[in-house]
């Protein structure tokens, strides 16, 4: 049962900033220290170096998150310009303002640009900014994968666009259909401009995709149990596991078509036993989870933001929960309905019609939560609110064409038309757009200690909202009669001039909204009205901060009582004795590294406190040194990709070179005394989550290639092709005794050093070494004794690639082993602390599991009911 | 040192399991029909007969049997716990373990709906037509 709050009336006078309703002083529930020497020391440590070299080596989460927003907005407005050029071009019949293929250029990286630039980094930044202060913790689990993360982005999106620099820009759409995007359609730079430079900030949303996962699940404040845990927190944990899978699909996609460009596999090549259907496969188990993983998060900011504005707890937390993962588990199962005119059986496309339309369902739920939170409660018109109210009535209208597009005769009526183009617009503006300048207004004083301005913000609104509906609504009017997306003008006389020419008015109205918003950011900076606290009398806990909230977030952790802490605890640090105690002692010590908390997972239970890792340039130069080879590949530099790839391995050494910390009397006794473990040599739980995650991936990658496999081989009656002899069994077979007994190995050195034995450890982890390299060497003679090579026939690519696939899982093995060991002579390892013989043991039992799909796929399968 | 472990939450892995069966049982079932009917199509499997039906049909319908009572029943054994839970602790409002056994229920229910709803249009005739 939902109960209403009384947080002082709503504002009558739209101008009136609520923040004129300020809560009593002493209610405000901070957890900053009074004690303004301990801030001071607690702030040298977290700070991030100053100077010029210290920019690049920050990774405050405010810092980073401030970053990468920033920088997705920028692209936002390149990407706006794009749809503005592109616009002009329609706005009359048979127009030469843009060429054919200059508007061809503009679609691609309108779409590449929005989808891969702004939307998905936007919601990534707002979630590292954000988290560690909603959570109630101090910092991001990894900020330097964080750091990494916004230096990939930044650089993939410059090498992307650097692309007009060489007259190479990428023409075949922000899906790069294959064959149209292959080798033979699309020769020269620009497809690999598109999949190299993609390539490179898909890799940014991957690792922060992981560092956020970890972050909800193991770093809430103590007491946020799941069932306290903001609905923000819940989006943004399915979106991040949503991101692991889908990203890494489109990364693999990407990497098999620039091996057909440049090293003439052929997967995508049916006159070679390719398929061109297994692109639109892959791109789309990517694609379709990909609007998902905008819309998600930004769902979870609207549930922020309506119970804060509306004066009434969110209705339904628990279905709203459901809904969101009952969303996030079906956006993987309508992938073919992007598929429905490609021919297919009708079973297939049964099944994605029903999951298309029953995802209706869940984001139906929301609606109904919003609707109703705010018919019960007393909204307060903020611009934020404004941009929320735009947000409920543009989704459903997106949401309703949605529907009609997931049932397949009405699809393949509107296909590749302007129908479809107001569809996605509707539902990734209406839904992720209107949420994130919601977001912006809410959280602007978070981010900067000033309020964006009212009035500007509501002319903000109105432009944005009016020219948006105005653009896109006559759009679908014009696709229902016939016209087709991605063509660079039309006849006269068809009947569509005016709606295109409404469109375009539209366009330059909605851009002048946004105009406004610039505006009002380098306005507010400088005049805005500056705020020191929860300037909307919200409930959650970023706001028990001081604002701009300092760089350790918190002095005292939080303890949370409540789903909504700052409403109903007077105050955050009250709790349990033990635990109190615990945490008042955390706000004074250590005062000589970045002591975070790790919880369990489902209660939010303390379990370790650890050390943060700090500011290093190693993440850059590992950052740098992947943009090298990508860059070095595009143009087939292969001298540069060689130093790319030493200057990935220098900067993933140093990077994690051990900065050893003894554990001191201190340390062992705060253990004792608050009965929690203390590691400040870096938290065995976040470690053995990252290994967790890395396997997650690994395992993605093989199911990947298992698939692309299969749906090759099955089209085909004999396999393998063009009389190839089926591959032999007997060095597969020395190979997985090999595998087996490097597990075990690693088996044996994790039970020796877990009794303290390091000898027995370095002896294990020696064996283990020996016995990988037997296995990579099978797989080596194997490829260097058959007698075809990867350019013959797609028989040969998937021999070829997922054997190499393999190799490289055991060189990363053996690599961590290597290092496990080298570190091991400098006296790393004890029975207390050994957690990289720990996750390297677990690498080791998964890549059993990898082994036997992947070898068990390339030297079975062709003895299996795909030989006849 | 000290060597605490933390404390096991109660019952944690049968909540996380109830938590999560029903969005991951149609995941997989999803992917097991999908891929027997698309490869299926592929090989001409729709030709290959069992008790009067196509081997893929009798296929759907045997996994959607499968995966709607399983996840019906994990989703009637959460809503049975959830119910006694909050029998038993009525003066909290809302606790960790009953909110979770609630979210299973839902999530069980929508998805044994879902599957079931997933395998209907198997009642077509034409469903290896390729269009």
């Amino acid at each position: 049962m939902t109960q209403d709050i009384a947080l002082g009336p709503s504002s009558k006078n739209p101008d009136e900033h609520p923040s004129s309703t300020p809560v009593p002083v002493g209610d405000r529930p901070h957890t900053i220290s009074p004690d303004e020497d301990l801030n001071e020391r607690l702030e040298k440590i977290w700070a991030d170096p100053p100077g010029f070299y210290g920019w690049f080596k920050a990774l405050q989460n405010d810092a980073l998150g401030g970053r990468i927003m920033s920088t997705a907005f920028t692209f936002f407005l390149i990407g706006g310009v794009t749809a503005l050029l592109m616009r002009m071009q329609l706005i009359r019949p048979e127009n030469t303002f843009l060429s054919p293929q200059r508007y061809n250029e503009l679609f691609t990286m309108h779409g590449s640009t929005m989808m891969y630039l702004f939307a998905v980094p936007m919601l990534e930044g707002f979630a590292i900014f954000l988290l560690p202060f909603i959570l109630g913790n101090r910092e991001m689990p990894f900020p330097r994968l964080g750091q990494f993360s916004f230096f990939t982005f930044i650089l993939g999106g410059i090498l992307f666009y650097s692309s007009f620099i060489f007259g190479a820009v990428p023409d075949a759409g922000w899906f790069a259909y294959v064959p149209l995007s292959g080798p033979e359609y699309s020769p020269g730079l620009p497809l690999d401009f598109w999949l190299l430079g993609l390539g490179v900030a898909e890799i940014a949303a991957i690792a922060a995709g992981a560092e956020i996962t970890i972050a909800i699940l193991r770093m809430r404040a103590p007491g946020m149990s799941l069932v306290r845990m903001p609905v923000i927190a819940w989006a943004y944990l399915i979106t991040a596991v949503a991101i692991l899978f889908a990203f890494t699909t489109l990364l693999i996609a990407s990497l098999l078509l620039e091996l057909d460009r440049k090293m003439g596999t052929q997967f995508f090549n049916p006159a070679a036993g390719g398929s061109a259907i297994l692109w639109q496969h892959l791109f789309w188990i990517f694609g379709h989870p990909e609007v998902y993983i905008q819309f998600i998060p930004a769902t979870g900011m609207i549930s922020m933001i309506v119970p804060v504005f509306a004066r009434h707890r969110l209705v339904g937390y628990s279905y709203v929960v459901i809904a969101l993962l009952a969303t996030g588990f079906l956006s993987f199962a309508l992938w073919v309905h992007h598929m429905f005119t490609a021919g297919l059986p009708q079973i297939t496309m049964s099944f994605f019609s029903v999951a298309s339309i029953m995802i209706g369902v869940p984001a139906g739920i929301q609606i109904f939560a919003w609707v109703t939170t705010i018919f019960f409660g007393r909204p307060v018109w903020t611009t934020s609110f404004y941009f929320v109210v735009g947000f409920l009535v543009t989704f459903i209208l997106g949401g309703i064409s949605g529907i009609m597009v997931g049932v397949v005769p009405f699809n393949w009526q509107v296909h590749d038309s302007y129908f479809v183009v107001a569809h996605f617009h509707y539902v990734l503006i209406g839904g992720v757009t209107f949420p994130i300048f919601a977001a912006l207004y809410y959280w602007m004083p978070l981010f900067t200690g000033r309020l964006l301005n009212e009035r500007l913000g509501k002319w903000n609104f109105w432009l944005f909202f009016i020219g948006f509906h105005v653009t896109f609504f006559p759009m679908h009017i014009v696709g229902l009669l016939g016209m087709p997306r991605r063509v660079y003008t039309y006849q006269e006389q068809i009947g569509w001039d005016i709606y295109n020419q409404i469109s375009t008015v539209g366009s330059f109205i909605l851009a002048i909204g946004v105009l406004l918003f610039v505006i009002n950011v380098f306005y507010s900076r400088q005049r805005g009205e500056k705020v020191d606290s929860n300037p909307w009398q919200a409930d959650s806990l970023e706001w028990a901060t001081s604002i701009p909230a300092p760089n350790y977030g918190f002095s005292e952790l939080p303890i949370v009582r409540s789903r909504h802490p700052l409403w109903d605890q007077k105050d955050v640090r009250d709790g349990e004795a033990p635990l109190k105690r615990m945490l008042q002692a955390l706000s004074g010590w250590p005062l000589t590294w970045r002591a975070a908390l790790t919880t369990s997972a489902l209660e939010a239970r303390p379990t370790e406190i650890f050390r943060v890792s700090g500011p290093s340039i190693w993440p850059v130069v590992t950052a740098v040194g992947l943009i090298v080879i990508f860059a070095a590949e595009i143009f087939t530099f292969r001298i540069l990709v060689f130093s790319g790839v030493i200057g990935v391995i220098v900067g993933l050494v140093g990077w994690h070179w051990p900065d050893h910390i003894e554990t001191t009397e201190r340390e062992l006794e705060f253990e004792r005394e608050h009965n929690i473990l203390v590691y400040p040599n870096g938290s065995p739980t976040i470690s053995r989550w990252s290994m967790g995650i890395i396997v997650l991936l690994v395992a993605t990658c093989t199911a990947i290639f298992v698939f692309s496999y299969f749906y090759i081989s099955l089209q085909h009656t004999v396999w393998p092709l063009a009389g190839i002899e089926r591959p032999g069994l007997l060095l597969p077979a020395i190979g997985t005794a090999a595998v087996l007994a490097t597990a075990a190995a690693m088996y044996w050195a994790n039970r020796r050093i877990t009794k303290g034995d390091v000898v027995g450890m370095r002896i294990g982890l020696a064996l283990a070494l020996i016995l990988g390299a037997v296995a990579v060497g099978t797989l080596i003679y194997d490829l260097r004794q058959v007698n075809f090579d990867h350019t013959i026939n797609a028989y040969g690519s998937l021999y070829w690639t997922l054997t190499i696939f393999l190799i490289a899982l055991l060189l990363g093995g053996m690599a961590q082993i290597l290092f496990t060991q080298i570190w091991s002579w400098f006296g790393r390892y004890s029975a207390r602390e050994h957690v990289a013989v720990d996750i390297g043991g677990f690498y080791w039992y998964a890549m059993i599991l990898f082994w036997l799909a992947l070898a068990g796929t390339v030297y079975l399968a062709p003895y299996t009911i795909l030989s006849s | 040192m000290t060597q605490t472990t933390p404390r096991r939450e109660p019952h944690s892995r049968r909540l996380w399991f109830m938590f999560l069966s029903g969005p991951v049982i149609y995941s997989v079932y999803f992917l097991v029909v999908y891929s027997l009917g698309e490869f299926g199509c592929f090989s001409g499997l729709q030709f290959v007969g069992l008790f009067g039906w196509s081997i893929i049909r009798v296929g759907v319908a045997a996994l959607t049997v499968v995966a709607a009572l399983v996840t019906f029943g994990v989703g009637f054994a959460s809503f049975r716990s959830w119910r006694r839970t909050r029998q038993e602790s009525k003066e909290h409002d809302e606790e960790n373990s009953q909110f979770m056994l609630f979210v299973a229920t839902g999530l069980n229910g929508l998805f044994t709906v879902i599957t079931l709803l997933t395998s209907v249009p198997m009642l077509l005739g034409s469903y290896c037509q390729w269009i």
